[in-house]
């Protein structure tokens, strides 16, 4: 059989064109815009060297976007791994109910991040939100925070919102990972006289390796590009105190600063890179090591 | 045994007490959908007086909220059917036919799986294009996110079909269209609904595209209409809320209805997003 003929390289044509041009020739244009000095006043794309890269450097904005992503990325996927894997292992028990639970935990999963924001922009509100309405049982002083208004808090309450998003899609995909382990090594287990611990740490865990390796890859590349989210609840603000990479890309392009917005976004992306690269090697070789 | 079931006890109601921390939010937004201005002003969880229907009606007359409906199902729609025919065809051939040719260009498409957009040039290439602020420029920008993880998804189930069916079918004077169209279309349907039911909900849910490529509001999908909305009527929470309920109530079937193929297709597709 003509394997040219029976399978003509036509079917990836149309695909191909289309991803080079909306895909490809955006990320290698972006890189040379992120070289020259245009902006919306002066059109003309000149070569500029690295000077976009220096005032990123040197934007406060942009210093913030980088500290901010950064923690945000880390404190999200910690606490989401941890409380989707609790929730995993307590779902994998024979509960009544178990499935109707599952669904509800997963649920928060399906709605935009945009309009997950808006909800919760309600609940944080200062004086009628459900939040300070229902802290406010417990003592005023506790009802009283203005949890998104407040440098000291924002950035706290976002990370909040965002756990309360994504810690179900965590569960779902460590109970798939939970379901493929075999039985028999817990039956084994409780014959040596293990106990529940003893079978979490030296079972449940290195099992556990492949399918948490996925999980914290997916959080750390989600968070290194969150977006809608932060645009619904805070904007960046107060002050500076929620910036983050994608929002500051957004608003060097709201500025018209478009080769230092394409720095910016090329930062993003080497991040991504980085950490995808690293996260895979790193979780990787301790899959081997167990 | 009996300390065994008592524990089980203990966890269930311990996690029914958590998952109100999921209920309640998302039952605010119904219930504050159905009460009056006044009423929604402090957002409880206390039943309304009398249910406000007409919050809907208004919501429908003022958002343009039939205008983005149908603008948000155009775009999914085109967009999901074009990135799962698309990917599933050349991942068809480039699974059957492991030329070094169709194996570089597998490996080329695989780099849409990390990279982030670069979106200030994306605006200047459609621009280019003339497909800024256009239907079909955001549809292929969907298009083009999308095909590496249809591809990649496609690619495995190809791989689980017999070879021999093709080969049987060629043999009859079968050709490579009607090959894929007539019979390897159909073996693949599970793994095309896992496809089409995430990109559904990434499409239908996302905010960033339209709102970087599309200025005109009357070319909004009802996520970037909330968000317009709440602009305009930020002080009126009752008809935020009624407004997040249409634009989310797509998502809430889509859910039900392919809630198993859900799992599978995020765990390989939200590398993507």
């Amino acid at each position: 059989m003509n394997l040219k003929k029976a399978y003509p390289n036509y079917f990836w044509i149309i695909p191909l064109v289309i991803y080079t041009v909306i895909f490809i020739l955006p990320s290698i244009m972006g890189l040379l815009f992120s070289f020259t000095n245009w902006t919306i006043y002066s059109p003309v794309k000149t070569f500029s060297g690295l000077d976009n890269y220096k005032n990123l450097l040197n934007d406060n904005m942009f210093r913030i976007g980088i500290k901010n992503t950064i923690a945000f990325t880390v404190f999200t996927t910690i606490l989401k791994t941890v409380v989707g894997f609790a929730l995993a292992i307590a779902l994998n028990v024979k509960l009544r109910t178990k499935n109707l639970l599952r669904t509800v935990f997963y649920l928060p999963t399906i709605f935009s991040g945009l309009i997950i924001g808006v909800i919760f922009k309600s609940i944080l509100m200062p004086n009628n939100g459900l939040l300070n309405v229902f802290l406010s049982f417990f003592g005023p002083a506790l009802g009283a925070n203005d949890w998104l208004g407040q440098p000291s808090t924002a950035m706290f309450s976002v990370i909040l919102v965002e756990i309360w998003r994504g810690a179900g899609f965590c569960m779902v995909v460590l109970l798939a990972g939970l379901q493929g382990i075999s039985t028999e090594y817990y039956e084994a287990a409780t014959i040596d006289g293990a106990n529940g611990w003893q079978k979490f740490k030296l079972i449940t865990t290195p099992l556990m390796l492949p399918t948490l390796n996925t999980v914290i890859s997916l959080n750390v590349i989600g968070g290194l590009k969150v977006f809608d989210i932060i645009i619904a609840l805070t904007k960046g603000g107060p002050g500076l105190s929620t910036e983050v990479l994608s929002t500051t890309v957004y608003k060097y392009l709201g500025n018209g600063a478009m080769g230092t917005g394409s720095a910016a976004n090329m930062c993003l992306t080497i991040f991504v890179i980085l950490v995808f690269a690293l996260v895979n090697g790193g979780l990787a070789k301790l899959e081997v090591d167990q | 045994m009996k300390k065994q079931k008592i524990y089980k006890t203990i966890l269930l109601i311990c996690m029914w007490v958590l998952s109100l921390s999921v209920i309640f939010p998302l039952l605010l937004v119904i219930v504050n959908s159905v009460k009056t201005a006044a009423e929604s002003d402090i957002m409880r969880l206390t039943l309304p007086k009398a249910f406000q229907f007409t919050n809907f009606k208004v919501v429908m007359a003022e958002g343009k909220v039939l205008r983005s409906f149908f603008n948000s199902v155009f775009i999914t729609v085109c967009g999901v059917g074009l990135s799962s025919i698309l990917g599933t065809m050349a991942a068809f051939v480039m699974a059957r036919n492991p030329s070094r040719l169709n194996r570089s260009v597998r490996k080329y498409f695989m780099l849409g799986l990390i990279i982030p957009m670069q979106v200030i040039s994306l605006i200047e290439v459609l621009k280019k294009l003339h497909l800024y602020n256009q239907y079909v420029g955001l549809i292929l920008v969907y298009v083009a996110i999308f095909l590496p993880m249809t591809m990649l998804l496609a690619y495995s189930a190809v791989k689980a079909l017999p070879k021999e069916m093709d080969e049987a079918a060629m043999v009859d004077g079968c050709g490579p269209l009607r090959l894929f169209f007539g019979i390897i279309i159909h073996l693949m349907k599970p793994v095309i609904t896992t496809i089409c039911v995430t990109q559904f909900m990434f499409i239908w849910n996302d905010f960033q595209f339209p709102l970087y490529l599309i200025s005109d509001s009357n070319k909004w999908t009802l996520v970037l209409g909330v968000y317009g909305f709440i602009g305009k009527y930020s002080s009126q929470w009752n008809l935020v809320c009624a407004h997040i309920l249409i634009s989310s109530l797509p998502i809430v079937l889509i859910y039900l209805f392919g809630q198993k193929y859900i799992v599978d297709g995020m765990v390989s597709g939200a590398v993507k997003g």
